[in-house]
Formats: structure tokens, sequence, C-alpha cells
């Protein structure tokens, strides 16, 4: 994002001081930003002058009329970025000499992330070099393009946005032109009160179910949602075992090997090798009551073990102590995807699943809990089936694996008999059975679904049956005709 | 405060203050003269209950009159950005952040 014009940062919109546009223009500048006022010049008026008034401290500013807010700054993810350093202290040596270093390299580079109230309701983040937004009128809600992507641009932006090469912009951006503040709230932005070890731990954080029912199977939920209610067998099955995102996302950026210091300049740089556009599913490595799932995406993080190099050598000692591969939620949720066109685009597609194969040699030790271990392949598992290939060639998983059963259908007889389930009930459409007299074979043949023992239509046999007796009644009739007329002549 | 506000409140301030002398007064002069000296210091008053609250306002008008005006704001920035040193961004950043 282009920065803005010197004079765009400090220029102030009249509006803002019109009471019916924005109230903060009621209260005086030196409240919030110092100076004095009564000096003539400009140099002597921005004498103790504060330029963000809400940095470090938004106490003053703005808690006389948001305390409650202001209360909770302090765990406020955006205002401590304490994920940050919990999660690098996770691989950090304990000596407190390196420590020290390791935050000061922090300091540096990690922490100018950093934002503030005045950061997200006023101007533009410091780290794309501020500037104030909308002439200073205060922005209930952060705009999307100068504030929340200008922080969260390359990965999450990029996703929403559909401006990965290939990858389909974020069904809820493009379809229903819904901004981040849909789904993540004034509340969970502000914080909560309490420390948390990262932002999955947040517990008003966005949640799909929010707004969509998923799971009843049939039944449509009693509580009315703002979402669209998604009926799908797949999500009966899958529920609390298979995240939102392992179906319904594409590809997704992950980073590689990032290192900071500083050059000859003192100008601190990072480097980071080249992005790498992936989806890869691994194991919930913390499963909580709120996020249950086994199976979730997980997304590269740029650490690398020479991370700090710059300024302390063997900084993570304990590089293997996290995982490398972390629980991710990306943005570019789409009904439709690859790997849910079919079960067995996921079930026996071993290259989703993050293995060993998928890391450095320094990372398989980290990522050993969220490593899926292959389960064996399908044709073994299906092995006491006759002919077992042909089935999973022909059947439709749902047939046995019917959501409605508690374990899948494992009797021959269930299918070939002439009571088989199959006449009543086919797992694409509830109301279809061959017994109704709009059934023909048509449809059944075309989807390769004849079944041996089962599909025999009543109208048919029972043609098929006078065919055979008519047969036989002419032989006799031409039979016992011939007979009459031979003794006549 | 908004200026409406403050003249509003000078205004009711003073009155109030001009009727408790007139009570006053009137207990112990009840003369035509009194009664002069009163609409003077009424008209006295009124006419600094007017120019108080703009005064007051005016403090902050400093800030607001530069700070809104793209012209001023253009020509200070230019003048400020040139003899500012540059802040540089090092060229050894590579990848994305």
């Amino acid at each position: 994002m282009a920065p803005l014009e010197p004079y765009e940062k400090v220029y102030i919109d009249t509006d803002f001081l019109d009471e019916d546009e924005d109230v903060h223009g009621q209260i005086s500048c030196v409240t919030c930003h110092g100076g004095d006022p009564e000096a003539d010049e400009r140099e002597k008026a921005h004498i103790g002058l504060i330029n963000t008034p809400t940095d470090p401290d938004p106490g003053k500013a703005c808690g006389e009329c948001h305390a409650d807010i202001v209360a909770k700054n302090g765990t406020n993810l955006h205002f401590s970025l304490s994920p940050f350093k919990t999660k690098i202290y996770k691989r950090a040596s304990a000596d407190p000499a390196v420590r020290d270093k390791i935050d000061t390299a922090m300091d540096n580079h990690c922490m100018t992330c950093h934002s503030s109230c005045g950061q997200c309701h006023v101007s533009r983040p410091k780290s794309v070099e501020g500037g104030l937004i909308e002439g200073h009128l205060f922005q209930k809600t952060p705009p999307v393009d100068t504030n929340c992507t200008s922080c969260h641009g390359s990965r999450i932006g990029k996703e929403f946005h559909g401006e990965n090469k290939g990858v389909k912009p974020d069904i809820h951006h493009f379809k229903k032109r819904m901004a981040c503040k849909a789904c993540h709230t004034g509340d969970e932005m502000h914080g909560t009160g309490k420390e948390h070890f990262d932002r999955y731990e947040v517990t008003n954080r966005a949640d799909c179910e929010e707004c969509h029912a998923l799971g009843t199977l049939g039944k449509k939920p009693e509580e009315k949602k703002s979402g669209k209610y998604r009926e799908h067998p797949s999500h009966f099955i899958h529920k609390d075992k298979v995240s939102c995102q392992v179906c319904h996302s594409g590809s997704y950026k992950n980073c590689y090997n990032c290192h900071v210091g500083k050059d000859k300049a003192g100008l601190t740089y990072f480097k980071t090798d080249p992005a790498k556009m992936a989806f890869k599913i691994g194991l919930n490595t913390n499963p909580t009551p709120d996020r249950p799932e086994k199976y979730v995406t997980v997304r590269h993080i740029p650490v690398s073990p020479k991370l700090f190099d710059y300024y302390v050598k063997d900084a993570l000692t304990g590089v293997d102590q996290a995982p490398t591969w972390k629980l991710a939620t990306p943005h570019n949720i789409q009904p439709k995807t690859p790997q849910n066109e079919e079960c067995l685009a996921c079930h026996g597609n071993n290259d989703l699943f993050l293995s060993a194969n998928d890391v450095d040699s320094w990372e398989i030790e980290a990522n050993q809990e969220v490593f899926v271990t292959p389960p064996p392949p399908l044709e073994e598992r299906h092995d006491w089936l006759d002919k077992a290939e042909l089935h999973l060639a022909k059947v439709d998983c749902l047939t046995c694996h019917d959501p409605k059963q508690k374990s899948p259908i494992k009797d021959c007889c269930a299918c070939h008999s002439s009571d088989s389930i199959l006449l009543t009930n086919c797992p694409d459409d509830t109301e279809y059975s061959m017994l109704s007299w709009e059934f023909t074979n048509k449809e059944l043949m075309e989807d390769d679904k004849y079944v041996p023992c089962v599909n025999s239509i009543p109208a048919l046999d029972a043609l098929a049956i006078l065919l055979v007796v008519l047969t036989f009644a002419g032989c006799a009739l031409h039979g016992f005709l011939r007979f009459i007329f031979r003794r006549r002549t | 405060m908004k200026p409406s506000y403050l003249k509003a409140f000078t205004i009711r301030f003073f009155k109030y203050r001009l009727d408790m002398m007139m009570i006053k007064r009137s207990k112990s002069i009840k003369t035509g003269q009194g009664r002069t000296i009163a609409s003077f210091i009424a008209v006295i008053c009124y006419v600094a209950s007017l120019s108080f609250p703009f005064a007051l306002y005016a403090q902050e008008s400093s800030c607001v009159e530069c700070h809104t005006s793209m012209k001023k704001l253009i020509e200070i920035t230019r003048a400020i950005e040139a003899a500012k040193p540059k802040v540089k961004k090092s060229e050894e950043t590579k990848g994305e952040g």
C-alpha cells in the first residue's frame, strides 16, 4: 500500500468538527495531543505534542468514555502481540543473557507490527507509515484496506480478495461483500481481559457456526442463523472431527526461513525465502471444547533456527519444542473445493496430509504431533469385501457409510437381497425409490448402479413372464391347431 | 466544548448576575438612575458574553486553522520534508513480511 502524502497524514476534515459527524471533534485538540495552542509559531505550538495519544497508554485519551475497553487493552493481542513472545520463548534458550538479546531483536523487528486504539480507529498503523484516515474522523469499524490488510495483507488479505494466482477469493467477500468486521467483532479485537497463549485461545473469536447451522442431518435448526443453512451428510459425518477449512479452503501461502538483522547503515531488515502456495491437513495439537477437531489445516510459519543469528547465536536452541506447521484458518472459503468434490479426494489422497516428507530434517521432531500417519490403502481397508475394487469404483461411499448408522454397513445382504436398502434409499436423493412407478432402469444403468439380486422392476418381471407364457401358449395353440387340421385331412 | 454551548452558558451566567444586581439595587435605589446604570452594565456584559466564548474557541482554532487548510499543510509539510533527513529502508530486506 502506497504511503500517504505528508500533508494527507495530518489533514483534518472540517466534518470532524461537526458534532453530528463525529462527537470526538468536540474535544479540544490539547486534551489528547497536548502542545501549545496559544503559541504563534508552528514549532512552539508543537512543543510537548503527543502524536499518538493512545499509544502506549490509551487511558487518558480514551479511558474517560471507553473505560471498559481501555481496561482490557493490555490483553488485546493487537496491542500486546503477546503470542509472538510466548511462541518464540517456547523455542528460545533459557539463558537470561540470550533472552535479553532475543527481546531486543523482537522489539526491533517482530513487535513493530503492534497497533493501538488510534492506529485502528483514527490513523493508519505506524508500520505502514501512519497518517490520518478520513481526515481524523473516528472510524468505529476500521477500514479493511487502509488498516486491517495493511498489516494482515500478504496472507489473509490476498486470500480474502483472491489475489493469489489460481485461487478464488473468499465467498464471503465476493458474493456477500462482507468485511472483516462481519466475523471479527469489536469485542474480539479489544481483548477479553485474560492473557492468551495465542489467538485461537480467544473465546470470542470468529466462529463459522455463529452463522451457519451444520451437522443437523435433515432437521432444520430451531435457532435461526444468519448464514445459509447447509444441509449435507458430510457436515454430520465430519462435525467435530474435521475443521471447516479442511473441506472449504483453497491453497494458501506458506512462509519459510525468516532471519532478521541490521545493515551497515544500522537499518533493520528481514529476509525470507519465497513463499509457497500449498494446502496441508495436519493434526490439531491442542484440541479444546471450542475446537475439538482432530484434523485441521496447517500453515508453515517463517521461523528458522537462525532467525536471530545477527543478534545472538543459538538463540532458538529449542526450535523443536513447537511445530513449524501450525493451525491455520485460511480466508479463501469456497463451497466447492477440489478436496470436497468426492470422498476419495481426501480419503486415500495422502498428498493432502502433512508428513515428514514435507519438512526439512530439523523440523521433523518439531512437527511430530502434527504429522498424519497415513492409513492403509482403501483396498486394504475394504479387503473383506468380495470384489473390493469393483465396490470402491461403483458404490457410493455413503451407501455403506450411512451417516444415520452408528457404524458402516458390513452385511452383504443389506444390499444384495430382495428387501435391499437400495430399493428405497439412495444417498444421492432421499426421495429416490426403485419401487416408484416413475422409476426406469435408465437411471440405474446410466449411473452404473446395477446391483445383482436387487434391480428388478416388478412391471418388467410381469411383462417377461407374460411373454414366456404367451410363447408357450402360442406353441401349444400352434401344435393343437396342427393336430386338428391333420386329423381332418 | 462547542462555542454555542459556551455562549449560551455565558449569557445565562451574566443574566443571572444581572438579575441579582437588579434585585440588590432595586432594594436600595429605586430611581431611574439605578435602572440606567443596570442597563449599561447589562449591555457591557452582553457584549462581553458574545466575545468570551469565541475567545476560548480561538485558542483551539490555531490547531484547526492549520490542519484544516490543505494549502497551508502542503506548503508546511513540503518545507518540513525538505529539511528532514529521509527515513530509509534497508535494501537488504527480501521477501514478504
